[in-house]
């Protein structure tokens, strides 16, 4: 047992522990984002820790230099995967609203209910009605979808007809692509109260934004 | 006495990754499972590593870890573009 071979075994115990402790903090954690950090432990610690102990047990040669190469590979990539696979769990689960615009979706799906109901309906363009539209739907909730498209909020006119207001997305979704709108986790408090007025969302008395938001997300997610 | 140590030491890697393997399992969610792969990748490496310190032969079998850490990598990175899907 030389003072080498015991460093040696330290810092492999140390590694092993670290990886111990990322396998239950994967196991363990709640939210997926906690369970990437909880791997990130075992990537860097844990692996930097148990290849040093083997090249501090090799001695100075070649074969070590090869271990630190294998480390520097791991910390290189694992980061770009962990990276992707974030992308893709926003993608996905649309956390806080960075994949998706709250208001004025450029999103397909909420468009053909609207559309097709704007035809019989020039008889009536003096007086803009685009509220008895959704009471003959079946849906339960029928107010949050046709409401946020006739209203979208950076365009420079804002009291115009409806039906002239789609003309003008239709145009816009032709030519340029629309302007991309802040995420609404970057609102400040009096932009979400109004988004969810919009929606017909009920707020209660001192709510704070966090509320807000879940109350909108929750919303969201029953269509 | 170093062998039994790096039999331990394999043991133990062994039995990290066996759960993961059954917990990957039991996931139900897509990206829970990804998240699994990426970290079974290091845990294999690693496990290469001390099946080569215990048999005396780690020459030979720190190459064979190298190339698996980047064809890990590849496969996780090809893995998460394939269902992460492309930006709108």
């Amino acid at each position: 047992m030389t003072i080498q071979m015991i460093i040696a075994a330290f810092l492999i115990i140390a590694g092993f522990l670290m990886m111990a402790a990322s396998l239950t903090g994967i196991i363990r954690f709640p939210d997926f984002f906690t369970r990437l950090h909880a791997q990130g432990v075992g990537d860097t610690l844990g692996a930097f820790l148990i290849l040093a102990g083997m090249a501090v047990y090799i001695g100075a040669e070649l074969l070590s230099v090869k271990l630190l190469l294998i480390f520097a590979i791991i910390v290189l990539t694992n980061p770009i995967g962990t990276n992707l696979m974030i992308i893709a769990a926003i993608n996905r689960v649309d956390y806080q609203g960075y994949a998706t615009e709250l208001e004025g979706n450029t999103e397909p799906e909420p468009e053909p209910e609207p559309e097709p109901e704007p035809e019989p309906e020039p008889e009536p363009e003096p007086e803009p009605e685009p509220e008895p539209e959704p009471e003959p739907e079946p849906e339960p909730e029928p107010e949050p979808e046709p409401e946020p498209e006739p209203e979208p909020e950076p365009e420079p006119e804002p009291e115009t007809k409806p039906e002239t207001k789609r003309q003008q997305k239709k145009k816009n979704q032709s030519g340029k692509k629309p302007r991309r709108r802040k995420p609404s986790m970057k609102m400040k408090k009096s932009e979400l109260v109004e988004e969810a007025v919009k929606r017909g969302i009920e707020i209660p008395e001192g709510a704070t934004k966090k509320v807000i938001l879940d109350l909108i997300y929750s919303n969201k997610k029953q269509k | 006495m170093t062998t039994y140590f790096w039999s331990c030491l394999l043991a133990g890697l062994l039995v990290i990754l066996i759960i993961m393997l059954i917990m990957m399992f039991r996931k139900k969610t897509l990206l829970d499972k990804l998240n699994y792969v990426f970290a079974m990748n290091t845990v294999i490496v690693l496990l290469i590593l001390a099946v080569g310190f215990k048999d005396g032969r780690e020459d030979m079998y720190i190459d064979i870890a190298l190339s698996y850490s980047i064809l890990g990598f590849v496969t996780s990175v090809i893995l998460a573009k394939y269902i992460g899907g492309r930006k709108r």
